[in-house]
């Protein structure tokens, strides 16, 4: 066990200790994250001002853990911003002590929706799956045809909209 | 990556950090150990606002809690290994706005004292408890 998470266990059982230092906690946590997000999409402070409608100055304010009068619509404004979710939960105690403990940098980059691959992933999915029910339906016969596995797997990989299930039964057929 | 913390002693071995820190109320006490936990987890860089640079004092940092009293927690990174350790060096008051005089060339001797005897002038942070 940690020492972190000795100290943490003993003193979170004093009531005014715990929510002090978890309010503390969320300040330092969200403050950090703006300035994380704001980073990943290499944003200067101005620039986020501008999406967000905030002086820089104020979004200044906001990337400082000693910042604590947060409300939940300038959240949500940043979260627009940066095209992320915003997630406001309640949590047990115990789950700040790893949240602590593995707090950095990567920790608290996220995508935006545009570099979310697991959408554009879906996406060439279904693509493909409804390609091969069009090629096997004869509903594709003027589209260009992938005969081998290499232009199929590029042409996945980029999500292409053409005949790629043509492409697969092509390849069935040889 | 995670830092070592060290605190500064004085002469007589005593840790004048954590005889600072035990005066300090419960709710700063949680505030400043917070803190201190995101200095060794994710070092000063990491968290906008979680060490301050100092206007003449080019080796140090101060670490601001507001709460009942304006406490600042004065520290260095290194001075022994710059890589992974900060050590503590001294805790004051500000009063409207005003460290007390000296504060910051005390600390930076604090500072020299432990590049010339490290092993005697400084030990491994000792954590206040509630």
């Amino acid at each position: 066990m940690s020492e972190l998470r000795i100290n943490l266990s003993e003193e979170f059982h004093d009531r005014e200790y715990r929510h002090t230092y978890a309010n503390d906690w969320l300040n330092a946590f969200i403050a950090t994250q703006i300035k994380v997000l704001r980073e990943q999409r290499n944003l200067t402070q101005t620039q986020l001002g501008e999406k967000t409608k905030m002086a820089q100055p104020r979004v200044a304010l906001l990337e400082d853990v000693n910042y604590s009068s947060w409300s939940i619509n300038t959240l949500r404004r940043l979260a627009m911003a940066f095209d992320v979710r915003l997630s406001v939960k309640f949590e047990t105690f115990s789950s700040l002590i790893p949240e602590v403990e593995e707090l950095d940098r990567e920790s608290l980059e996220r995508d935006s929706f545009d570099a979310d691959m697991w959408f554009h992933k879906k996406r060439a999915q279904a693509t493909v799956g409804s390609e091969i029910f069009r090629a096997a339906n004869g509903q594709c016969s003027e589209q260009p045809v992938y005969s081998d596995a290499k232009t199929l797997s590029a042409a996945a990989s980029q999500g292409s909209t053409q005949t790629i299930g043509a492409g697969l039964l092509a390849m069935g057929a040889k | 990556m995670t830092w070592d913390l060290y605190d500064y002693r004085d002469h007589r071995h005593r840790n004048l950090v954590r005889d600072w820190c035990e005066r300090l109320q419960k709710k700063d006490l949680a505030k400043m150990n917070q803190r201190l936990d995101l200095l060794a987890q994710s070092g000063h860089l990491l968290c906008p606002g979680l060490a301050s640079n100092l206007h003449g004092a080019p080796h140090l940092y101060k670490v601001k809690i507001n709460g009942s009293v304006a406490a600042r927690l004065f520290f260095c990174k290194g001075p022994i290994n710059m890589e992974v350790e900060y050590t503590l060096l001294l805790g004051e008051f500000e009063r409207d706005g005003e460290l007390p005089r000296g504060t910051l060339e005390t600390a930076e001797s604090y500072r020299q004292a432990i590049i010339k005897d490290p092993l005697n002038r400084r030990g491994p942070h000792e954590r206040v408890k509630n």
